[in-house]
């Protein structure tokens, strides 16, 4: 249930109203706006008599949510949510290029990749730590080196830097990190949710494969119960009939996300056609189908890549990407930049 | 009502359990805004209250019986216009008990932007009421239009926002204060002698000390000295009724709902036990209170 309180209502009965829901267990979640204050309410709201509320004079409108999820729900925070990471601002107008290697390999390989992703335009530095890969006998990730090497990139390039996360056990190696990214293949792992829900870091959540739209919404859903209400949307590609991509882009997820949340929505073009000549124009069918961002998988050698070399697109490649969406994006109204409102 | 304690009893738990004093403090519901005459009647009963403002009166009921307020303020009636039917009506829609009761002297004033004369004046607002109250008045103005409000203190709320030079409002003098008009003219009711009654509502049966007055509902059935039947009980203990109302009940056949306040209180002989009786005698028989009008 959603209260949209007037303009100027009196404090006083406003802290009554609150106290009220409160003696009924409701969480309320204030929502101060430029034009009217909103208060979502998250619990059993069965009880509420929403009459009665309707008829209060510091009330301007009450709603019933339908949807299970709240938080994450537009009608709960009718403005875009934006994360700001340092001079970094995602959502919200904000076009934002996440790009690097599938899998940190080594200190040059990392280092390298990072001088070109800064140098042609990208904000945020990717590289998997963890692996998270089909067969036990493939390249499993350089692990905790991986992250120190990321930040040591971090450094040298002035790019913030995301990675995934595989496993509960793992979440004191990334308190440096500034984005934690869940995979696919972890969307529903609820209990790993719910720790990061008590973390206030950014977490990029990507889609499952054989999730629905509303499944990313109810784990986005769980990561802010707990408090954590930094969540960037991922879509990367779901699993269908068709062999000729590794996966189909949902990019009709877009408009949908983008109408029934307020969270920032970023599109993976890499895992979700697996090949890397499809890449660009992915990124340039997502970015006017009006996402917050892109996150791609670039290596300076794609042939030698240790992972998803297939898809990976080189550097000069991705300069021409970035410099053909800051021609694109005015178009659809968002500006590619670091510190735009 | 009926189910668990006898109503002799639950009389006897409230005498015990209701404090000596009248609260100086509360979370009260009255409908209307700032300025409304509930606000002047709740000001008058509490000293420091906590007003939310609803726009219904059905929401002043509700707002108490859920438990958001602990008290609400309800017109009753008006001694030029009479009873409030509505809420009468909501009376049998609710649960609550009356604790007080307040005799409020209603004076009406036209007020207007500032700069604002009488002769630019082409429409009214105001409550329905308050309309009637100074009809003689509205009456010598020429080409008036009326515009019928929820409420005379939004009525002035609402010139005050529109900012026209057009328009003015019929409500209490200090609304002028809160909404930033001027008064044109003061005291326009038809009659100076406009008190309007008002109830103060609680969902727990409190009787403060010094109660007098006792209001009931009932239905008698539809057979020939029903209702004498039930009043003759009031006259053999010397009981004063002061006032006797009744209201359809909707959906029925001119069935009615009566209701009854009179002057005694439940320490008087006889009285607690002919509360008992009622309830085991008629279908429907509601105790609304013992309390003391101010
Ligand atoms: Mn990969």
């Amino acid at each position: 249930m959603v209260i949209v309180l007037k303009e100027n209502p009196n404090p006083q009965q406003v802290n009554r109203l609150k106290n009220w829901l409160a003696e009924m267990n409701i969480d309320i979640h204030t929502i101060v706006g430029t034009q009217s204050t909103v208060l979502g309410l998250v619990g059993d709201t069965s009880g509420v008599d929403i009459e009665l509320i309707r008829a209060l004079d510091i009330v301007e409108d009450v709603k019933r949510i339908q949807e299970p999820f709240k938080r994450a729900n537009r009608k709960f925070h009718p403005l875009d949510t934006v994360i700001t990471i340092g001079d970094t601002k995602i959502g919200g107008g904000n076009f934002t290029l996440m790009a690097g290697p599938c899998s940190v390999e080594s200190r040059e390989q990392i280092l390298s990749i990072a001088r070109d992703v800064a140098a042609n335009g990208g904000h945020i530095l990717r590289g998997g730590a963890f692996k998270p890969r089909t067969s036990p006998y493939a390249f499993q990730g350089l692990r905790g080196l991986g992250i120190e090497l990321l930040i040591e990139a971090r450094k040298e390039t002035g790019l913030k830097i995301v990675t995934e996360i595989m496993d509960i056990s793992q979440l004191e190696l990334f308190n440096d990190v500034d984005i934690i990214q869940v995979g696919a293949r972890n969307m529903q792992n609820f209990e790993l949710l719910k720790e990061l829900g008590k973390s206030r870091k950014p977490i990029l959540l990507k889609r499952g494969l054989s999730s629905t739209i509303q499944e990313l919404l109810m784990s986005a859903e769980y990561i802010m119960a707990g408090g954590n209400e930094n969540v960037i949307l991922c879509e990367r590609g779901i699993r269908t009939f068709e062999t000729a991509t590794r996966n189909t882009l949902d990019l009709s997820c877009v408009p949908v996300l983008k109408e029934t949340s307020h969270l920032p929505v970023v599109i993976d073009p890499s895992h979700a056609v697996g090949v890397a000549r499809y890449v660009y124009s992915m990124s340039l069918a997502a970015a006017a189908a009006g996402s917050d961002g892109l996150i791609i998988e670039v290596h300076n050698d794609p042939a030698h890549a240790m992972c998803d070399g297939a898809q990976s697109i080189t550097p000069e490649a991705f300069g021409g990407l970035a410099s053909k969406l800051s021609e694109l994006l005015p178009v659809v109204g968002k500006s590619i930049g670091k510190t735009q409102n | 009502m009926g189910g668990g304690a006898k109503l002799s009893d639950k009389i006897k738990i409230s005498l015990e359990n209701t404090p000596v004093e009248f609260p100086q403090n509360a979370v009260v519901a009255c409908q209307g805004v700032k300025g409304a005459y509930s606000q002047l009647a709740c000001e008058k009963l509490f000293t420091n209250p906590n007003i939310i403002y609803v726009n219904t009166f059905d929401a002043v009921f509700n707002a108490v019986d859920k438990g958001m307020c602990g008290n609400g303020i309800l017109p009753l009636e008006n001694s030029l216009c009479g009873s409030v039917a509505e809420v009468y009506d909501l009376m049998k829609k609710h649960h609550f008990y009356i604790v007080r009761s307040v005799k409020m002297k209603i004076n009406h004033a036209l007020l207007a932007n500032h700069g604002v004369i009488s002769p630019q004046i082409k429409e009214i607002y105001s409550h329905e009421q308050a309309l009637g109250q100074c009809s003689e008045f509205i009456k010598k103005l020429k080409n008036v239009k009326i515009i019928n409000c929820v409420n005379t203190a939004s009525a002035a709320r609402a010139v005050s926002e529109s900012k026209r030079n057009d328009a003015a409002a019929i409500a209490n003098p200090v609304c002028a204060h809160l909404y930033d008009l001027s008064v044109i003219s003061n005291s326009i009711q038809n009659n100076d002698n406009n008190y309007t009654r008002f109830i103060c509502i609680s969902k727990e049966l409190q009787i403060y000390p010094q109660s007098n007055k006792i209001s009931l509902m009932f239905t008698v059935p539809h057979k020939p000295g029903a209702l004498y039947g039930f009043l003759e009980k009031f006259a053999s203990l010397g009981v004063n009724l002061t006032k006797l109302e009744s209201r359809p009940i909707s959906g029925s056949d001119f069935e009615f709902m009566f209701y009854v306040e009179m002057d005694t209180s439940v320490s008087s002989n006889g009285i607690k036990e002919l509360m008992d009786e009622l309830e085991n005698t008629y279908e429907t028989f509601v105790f609304l209170g013992n309390y003391k009008e101010v």
